[in-house]
């Protein structure tokens, strides 16, 4: 029985978390901040202070990463599954991580010497898989079945190809393994702050079409007969889905298991009303980016394991957890 | 009794080029009970989509209220005919979530719900019987309470013709019967219902008209009582029938 209660709790215990986490996040780091020294520099503008520089050009923004990508690739995730009705469903499915991945590879070979096309070709791939897939799934029959296969297909030849790049241009591509794992370590603000706007507005927007959602769950007949124009609303979702995915990508590099795993833990919690569970993943996929980032920089200081490899560590044991644990909030097959 | 609702003339209906009912005739009229029944694949449910809109005829036309139903936009479309399909999902949510979304054709851009959908909905649950269960979630319920909650969103949706494909499939006898009671109370409500069914008896117990499909086309379109007098219908499926006379009508079973 959901009552109201319980789920203030839950969005609660997942505010402390996240506002824990980020402060986890703000004063782990290769240096030890000096909490005074920063205030001290705040304080008096000092903007060349040492204090003041490693907050405002390597931890700040390297949070605002994490929470920006983690609560993107969350939302996109519930937003994925719910709309194919899928509980494999994720990001990965409908193209992000391939095209992303193939066009960072591309361009990292292609123009070695222009490093900063690397995110810009990664939105561009992420997008232009989505319209190929959901182009072929609409020629081929448009269910959501149909959508799934021609995913993994494109995936499988998006892959194929960023396995030959690898081989053609082994040297520039070396570049790219940060990208390829996944890793908010040296992003900066001005690389962060275009994909930021994106994720922002998809995230609004994605929270007040949870109605909607909701009713498409239902399934594309009863949605239909509803009133629902079913396909276009469809396309809408996988276009944000994928506006999301794609932009986090574009800074992140191919973060795995967040659009999974959280969608999975949340719905747990707060079941299946998606004006709920939308907001919920969004918190609870920062948190998990942060905690992950911070204890990749935390637990082997002052070497770095990059928050990509972390999360599919800890995530991919815990979601071998949850199967196992068959409890609700599956979504049905 | 005899205003024409919804209006099939020379349909033709299928997936792709083929044709699955062809050349097909019928008027429903304005608060009867019409069932479809005819043997498997002869083209009940396609036949039914199509009278929902969710499947474009290949030919011949449908007058939904004097007005071709392909000029109604989607939300028009669904305050004036509910559709309730074969094998729903049972996403994790509450009965009254699920009611509620009944009355989707009539929110605004911001989804917010007035006073009457709310009003609406705990009709729609009152009637149908699922106020005991409001707060239960679906995935928690039994099949008939599960089916009961489905009516009870097609019931919000508050439209003059209801549509429902085998409502009874996957119930147990006493819920069947009682899920056709609940279709007869509806209907003495004011309602319009076309659905399709499986069992002959119950078809003849509790509609006002019976057409009788055969491979996509209409082979007759009568009461009960006359249906059943012409032999067509023991034809068409092979069976003997058997008429038993009770109080105030008769019942009907059939053997091979």
């Amino acid at each position: 029985m959901n009552s109201c209660k319980p789920i203030k709790r839950f969005f609660f215990v997942l505010l402390c978390l996240l506002l824990l986490a980020i402060c986890f996040s703000l004063f782990t780091g290769a240096t030890t901040l000096s909490w005074q020294e920063l205030l001290n520099d705040l304080a008096s503008a000092n903007q060349s202070g040492t204090a003041y520089r490693i907050f405002c050009y390597s931890r700040l923004p390297r949070t605002l990463a994490a929470i920006f990508a983690g609560s993107a690739l969350a939302v996109s995730g519930a937003l994925i599954q719910a709309v194919l009705n899928n509980a494999l469903a994720s990001p990965n499915l409908i193209g992000v991580n391939a095209g992303a991945g193939f066009f960072a590879l591309l361009t990292a070979s292609l123009f070695p010497a222009l490093p900063f096309l690397v995110p810009l070709s990664a939105f561009f791939g992420a997008f232009l898989a989505t319209l190929i897939i959901y182009g072929v799934a609409a020629k081929a029959g448009r269910s959501r079945i149909t959508l799934i296969l021609a995913g993994v297909a494109i995936s499988g030849i998006l892959s194929a190809g960023m396995d030959a790049l690898t081989l053609l241009f082994p040297d520039d591509v070396i570049g790219a393994t940060g990208f390829l794992i996944g890793s908010f370590s040296g992003v900066t603000m001005s690389g962060l702050f275009p994909a930021a706007y994106f994720i922002l507005a998809g995230l609004l927007c994605a929270c007040l079409m949870g109605y909607d959602l909701n009713v498409l769950a239902l399934g594309e007949t009863i949605a239909q007969s509803l009133g629902m124009r079913v396909m276009p609303l469809r396309f809408c979702f996988l276009a944000l889905a994928s506006l999301l995915a794609g932009s986090a990508v574009s800074f992140a590099g191919l973060l795995g298991f967040i659009g999974l795993l959280v969608p999975h833990v949340c719905r747990r919690f707060f079941g299946q009303d998606h004006r709920l569970l939308l907001p919920a993943c969004a918190l609870a996929g920062a948190a998990l980016a942060l905690c992950c980032d911070a204890l990749g920089k935390w637990l082997f200081a002052p070497f770095e394991v990059p928050v990509g490899i972390l999360l599919s560590f800890l995530g991919g044991p815990f979601f071998l957890f949850l199967l196992l644990q068959r409890g609700r909030g599956r979504l049905h097959e | 009794m005899n205003e024409a609702l919804l209006q099939l003339s020379q349909v033709s209906a299928g997936y792709g080029p083929k044709a699955i009912v062809s050349d097909f005739s019928l008027t429903i009229r304005a608060g009867e009970i019409l069932t479809l029944v005819g043997p498997n694949g002869c083209g009940k449910s396609t036949l039914l989509k199509t009278m929902a809109g969710h499947l474009p005829p290949l030919s011949g036309q449908l007058m939904l209220q004097g007005k071709p139903l392909t000029s109604y936009a989607p939300k028009a479309l669904a305050k004036t005919l509910s559709f309730l399909p074969q094998g729903q999902p049972t996403p994790d949510i509450e009965v009254e979530q699920l009611v509620s979304h009944g009355r989707f054709p009539y929110l605004g851009f911001q989804r917010h719900m007035t006073p009457l959908d709310r009003q609406k909905t705990e009709e729609a649950m009152a009637i149908t019987g699922v106020l005991p269960l409001r707060h239960r979630l679906l995935s928690s319920l039994s099949g008939g309470e599960k089916q009961k909650a489905y009516l009870a969103m097609v019931v919000a949706q508050d439209t003059p013709l209801l549509l429902l494909d085998e409502p009874t499939t996957y119930l147990d006898i006493g819920h069947q019967f009682e899920l056709l009671s609940l279709v007869q109370h509806l209907n003495s409500a004011g309602k319009t219902v076309v659905m399709v069914l499986h069992d002959l008896s119950h078809a003849l117990a509790y509609s006002h008209r019976i057409a009788l499909l055969q491979q996509g086309r209409l082979l007759c379109c009568q009461t009960p009582a006359s249906l059943f007098a012409s032999g067509a219908m023991q034809q068409v499926f092979g069976v003997t029938g058997h008429q038993v006379c009770r109080e105030g009508g008769y019942d009907y079973y059939f053997t091979p």
